[in-house]
Formats: C-alpha cells, structure tokens, sequence
C-alpha cells in the first residue's frame, strides 16, 4: 500500500497545533530560553524537510518531538555548550496564566523550578508521562529508550520531587 | 512479597499489569511500610500539570512557515487525507491519571465498587476517600510538623486547587480536633483536598472536600464508612466528607461546626 502523504496546508496546520506544546517541550529539554527559540525554529524546518517521512496514520506530536530531541543531542547541544549560550536560564521566565491569579504563577514557579533540577533524561520523561499523558510505552519511544528505562527516570524522580516538596513544606 | 521502587512508581503511574495490580492492593491492606514506601513516591502530578501548562503561554511568535516552506526546494507531494487532529491524550490515560492521583498512598480502593447508600450523585470519591481513610493510624499525623506557616502554605495551596478560600484560624480553632495538614488529592480530574486532623483521642480524621459540579446542596448526612464514624453534605458548589475515628459525637459536632463556618 501506498503511504500517504500531508500536503503544505496540512503539515502547516500540524505543525501549528503543537506548536506551543513543541516550545515547552524545546524549554524542557534545553533548560534555558535562548536554546529553546533555536531549537523550537530549527525544529519546525527539520519537520518540513522531513515530512515525507512521517507516516500520517501516526502521531504528529510525537514524531516532531523525536526528531527535535534527535536535533537537540547531535547537532545544536554541543554548539550551545562550545558557545556558551544559555545565559536566559528558564528560571528566568516569567509565567503567565491569565485564567489564574499570581498565587498559581508562584506555585508554578516552585513547581517548575524542582523539575528542571533534575536531569534531562528524568525531566523529560516527567514532562512526557506526567504533562503530556503519554503512556510509559509512548515515552519510551519519542526518548527512543526501553520503557524499563523510562519506569526507573520517573521512579528517581518521584523521589527528588516528593523529598523536595516535603523540604520546601517543612522550612515554609 | 517487596517490590522496587519501579515497580510502586508504575503502580502509581496506572502502568502496571492489573493482575499485579491487585496484588499490590491486597498486600497495603496489611502492609504499613509499603504505605510508607508509596507515601515517598507520592508527587502531586496535577501540579506537575499545570505547571507545565504555564508554560505553554511563553512560547514565542511562531516561525513563518511559507516562508520556510518557500526556502525549501523540494515540490509539494500531492495533497491526501490529513491525519485525525492528533488527540494525544487518550481517554484510557485520563481515567488512568485521574485513578492514579487518587491512589497516591491509597492503593486499597480498586475492589471496591459504589455501594454506599446515596451516594450514586457522584458515584466513587467517597468510597475512595473512605479507603484511604481507612489506612490512617494514629502515627500517620503525630510526627507531621504543624508550624503555623507550613500550614498556612498548605492551605493556600489547597485553597488554591479548590478556588476558594479556607482560614486557617478556622480550621485550628476546632474544639477536640488538632488540624495536622492539608493536602492536596485528585479525583477524576478534579482536585480532591484532603484536611487532616487528630482527635484529642488521637484518632486521625479527615475533612475531605471536592468541587460539587453544580449538584444542589445537601443536608449533612451521618454515615459508617469502612467501620469509622462519617458525615457527608453539599454546600456552595462544594461537597463535603468528614471521615475518621469511632467517635460519632465528635464527628457530628465537628461537621455541624463546618458545614456552618464553610
């Protein structure tokens, strides 16, 4: 059978619906916001020289993500550390959320701020299972690692988390 | 039977085999330090969420497509069907997040199903507040630290989650119950708070409360829960569950005091 193809229109529309999902995901993986604007453009051309590749009976969110992470490894990582970008850290960004007063933007931040300390491999595998849904399976296939993997980053994890939230609580 | 933290981490997370599963639920009914191991790999995952969220509203101008497109060389290849619009979270994974947030360090509840007379309006989060109530022991909230700014921290997160205020002075102030901590839950979705006391007779109980959906109040209603003493109303857009202990008394005194100043 022949495999379908997404026209200009289409891949510009799927592009777009993920597009802030893609941001957070490029901030998570970088740390820091000057790498997640590079990653998050050169991301978006990578996924329209390669759209023939993708399969559309499969996930779009996905398959842009693996390739990103793809991008971020090989190619621009080491130029960010040679060149020494990554002077706008993400604890630098300021939170919006209109639909929620200034308590939740601090809450957020507190939130966040425990999240990025951890490594990339368990961050990511905590933005993926537990702010996008996915299934352990589906993680382990856009961070291209066994899904026992993935169960031990989220498993360290939950531990620096639950241990940190406790600390934060216990000197609030 | 000790399971690796991979394994509780998977539990928590919906991931593991139903038949292991239950398994795991069989053994926390009799098992206190699996409890204690789950308690450590407790994080409030809505949290993460909205977090993570936040931070979707940061993201900067998109690129010019077309104009990336133009730059690149190669020819449209002919139009076919668009994908389904990609629904990346299932709703198999939104039952089983819900679920999971829920059994962080409850565990007990899968085999229980609705049965406790009127509460099919919102069939379940009483039953699962009641389980979890139910592996309360005395030494659970002894050794929690109750300055009065580590509470004030909970209850605005609490308070947060619910959208809605809640005074710490109030909930301090009950005559023969100890406010311990509060404690953010989640029940299909939506937040569940969990406020925590003790008895002066140190049983431990709790005041549960989760957003009503627009359901009509209801009277406080007493009931027995999984043995212990309860009490159960619908107020402001709110239901309420106070659970915990066999002190029938303090639990009807302590839930009219609430229902009043709520």
């Amino acid at each position: 059978m022949q495999r379908k193809l997404l026209d200009h229109a289409a891949v510009s529309e799927a592009i777009k619906t993920v597009y802030p999902r893609l941001w957070r995901y490029c901030l998570t993986l970088t740390g820091n916001h000057t790498d997640a604007q590079d990653l998050v453009q050169a991301a978006c051309l990578r996924a329209l020289e390669k759209i023939r590749q993708f399969d559309p009976e499969s996930h779009f969110d996905r398959w842009i993500f693996t390739i990103t992470r793809r991008m971020w490894l090989n190619e621009l990582r080491s130029k960010s550390v040679r060149q020494g970008t990554g002077v706008d850290p993400i604890e630098e960004i300021e939170l919006i959320d209109s639909s929620a007063g200034p308590e939740s933007n601090i809450l957020g931040r507190e939130v966040l701020d425990g999240i990025m300390a951890l490594p990339e491999a368990q961050r990511m595998a905590v933005l993926l299972v537990y702010a996008e849904g996915y299934s352990y399976k589906e993680a382990s296939e856009v961070l291209e690692v066994p899904i026992g993997t993935v169960m031990s980053r989220l498993s360290t994890a939950r531990v620096k988390l639950a241990s940190q939230f406790t600390t934060q609580e216990g000197e609030g | 039977m000790s399971y690796s933290q991979e394994q509780l981490t998977a539990y928590l997370d919906g991931e593991l085999p139903n038949a292991e599963s239950q398994a795991l639920e069989a053994e926390l009914a009799n098992n206190p330090a699996l409890c204690v191991q789950l308690e450590e790999l407790a994080i409030d995952r809505p949290a993460i969420a909205s977090a993570f969220d936040q931070l979707l509203a940061t993201a900067p101008p998109m690129p010019d497509l077309a104009a990336l497109q133009d730059s690149i060389a190669e020819p449209a290849p002919a139009p076919l069907p668009v994908p389904a619009n990609d629904n990346f979270v299932s709703l198999r994974m939104l039952i089983a997040s819900s679920f999971v947030a829920v059994c962080l360090g409850v565990g007990v509840t899968l085999g229980l199903s609705g049965g406790f007379g009127g509460q099919k309006q919102q069939p379940g989060w009483i039953d699962f507040v009641a389980s979890y109530q139910a592996l309360y022991v005395p030494e659970t909230l002894t050794n929690v630290k109750t300055d009065t700014a580590t509470l004030e921290a909970e209850t605005a997160r609490a308070a947060h989650a619910l959208s809605r205020s809640l005074n710490v002075a109030q909930l301090e102030s009950l005559q023969g119950l100890d406010f311990k901590r509060a404690q953010v839950l989640g029940f299909k979705g939506k937040p569940l708070v969990q406020l925590a006391f003790l008895s002066d007779s140190g049983e431990p109980v709790a005041l549960c409360i989760i957003k009503a959906n627009g359901a009509a109040d209801e009277a406080m209603a007493p009931k027995t829960l999984q043995g212990m003493e309860a009490a159960s109303w619908s107020k402001g857009g709110f239901k309420y569950l106070l659970i915990g202990g066999q002190d029938k008394a303090l639990i009807n005194r302590a839930a009219r005091e609430f229902n009043a100043r709520m």
